[in-house]
């Protein structure tokens, strides 16, 4: 799990191509999207990019149910148990 | 709100019921061309002459586009852009039943060849249209004749739904096939990008309309100007385009004649020079490379064929 885990991190900093922040930096119980101390700060276009993002890299989906997409991106331990969860084995 | 404010998702759908709808397509199926096409204008004209918040928003882009040109609105210039406008309704549900066929094309030299050649290598593209003309013509791609593809493909429009939602009840009754192959823009998230991506990178075809904000995007528009003035286009099409990172061309299929439908269509594509295969940081630029290089490709058409911009709303910040 610790080496997924790391593996999405390098996605999250590479597909978005953050720039202060490395992979360490990622707190992994605080939330991605809005304004928050911890947070990454995304937007709704950051989240499209990501959707995009871990399809290519973890043959993951997401479903066209909004509110379940939402909850999987909450924070950065919501979006790794989903892939982990639904990686093709 | 005043009506020449009112953004276009403001705007009742006119027409009361399906009934009326439904009246209209027996009346389209059942009787000649020409007589259509007369029934058409005598009705067209009694709306006109009713609907005034419709010329007031008509006006406002057709005295631009003259003064452009130099010269006055003609008379009744108004009335001639809605009935264009109906014209081209009619031409939709024929086209959705099957009753015309969709490939009475002339081509224009331009960069067809490329994308067809494209397509025919397997290669999917993000098509960016307009309401300039009838986009349901970008389908005669997909199939028949010589100047055409040799692969089967699928188009998979985006569109925005609001607004016209009895005119899409009946759309989806004549060809249930067809509807459910049309994406909901108020409804792209991240599940749906996904999917877009992948059936690209299939080799198919997505394509959206730049020329219209939508209804949830209100302030996150993209200014440019057209016609002489500042203009709002939607970010969210041209936003789209950059992340699905596939080849960009901007497709027009413009009747020839402006009010004879039997007339074949104009079809432009014309490939973007802009890609988006640079860092994110460049990328806000890019996009707005993008918007310009559609519109000004947006104004020149529109120059040629003022009475089929389908836009019957306040396009401009000020009046």
């Amino acid at each position: 799990m610790d080496e997924l885990k790391n593996r999405i991190k390098e996605m999250i900093v590479t597909a978005l191509e953050l720039e202060d922040v490395t992979a360490a930096d990622i707190v992994e119980d605080a939330p991605l999207f809005g304004e928050s101390e911890r947070g990454l700060g995304l937007d709704s276009i950051d989240a499209l990019e990501l959707g995009i993002a871990i399809k290519e890299n973890f043959g993951v989906s997401f479903s066209a149910a909004n509110e379940d997409t939402k909850k999987h991106f909450y924070s950065f331990d919501t979006l790794a148990a989903y892939i982990s969860a639904n990686m093709p084995k | 709100m005043s009506s020449e404010s009112q953004q276009w998702f403001e705007v009742k759908e006119v027409g009361g019921s399906l009934w009326h709808f439904r009246f209209m397509l027996w009346i389209t199926c059942h009787l000649p061309l020409r007589v259509v096409e007369f029934c058409t204008a005598v009705i067209c004209f009694f709306f006109w002459l009713g609907a005034s918040p419709v010329r007031k928003r008509s006006s406002a882009y057709l005295k631009r586009l003259f003064a452009v040109r130099g010269k006055r609105m003609p008379f009744m210039a108004t009335y001639k852009h809605v009935l264009s406008f109906a014209l081209s309704m009619i031409e939709k549900l024929l086209g959705w039943r099957g009753a015309i066929k969709l490939n009475r094309v002339e081509t224009q030299g331009d960069d067809l060849d490329k994308l067809v050649e494209q397509l025919d290598r397997g290669e999917g593209a993000f098509l960016i249209c307009s309401h300039l003309g009838n986009m349901e013509m970008l389908r005669s791609l997909t199939g028949y004749g010589e100047i055409h593809t040799h692969r089967q493909f699928k188009v998979f429009p985006v569109v925005d739904f609001s607004g016209t939602s009895k005119f899409n009840a009946l759309l989806y009754e004549l060809n249930p096939d067809l509807m459910n192959s049309v994406l909901d823009a108020n409804k792209i998230g991240v599940d749906s990008a996904v999917w877009m991506k992948e059936q690209i990178v299939a080799g198919n075809v997505v394509a959206i309309a730049g020329d219209r904000t939508s209804a949830n995007s209100q302030g996150r528009n993209i200014e440019m100007d057209f016609l002489g003035d500042s203009a709002n286009f939607p970010e969210g099409a041209f936003t789209l385009a950059s992340i699905l990172n596939a080849p960009i061309y901007f497709t027009f299929a413009i009747r020839k004649h402006d009010f004879d439908i039997r007339t074949p269509y104009e079809m432009h594509v014309v490939k973007a020079t802009t890609s988006f295969d640079c860092s994110r940081r460049e990328r806000t630029g890019k996009i707005k490379d993008l918007v310009r290089e559609y519109v000004q490709l947006l104004e020149k058409l529109s120059l040629r064929h003022p009475y089929q911009w389908y836009n019957f709303y306040n396009f401009w910040k000020k009046t």
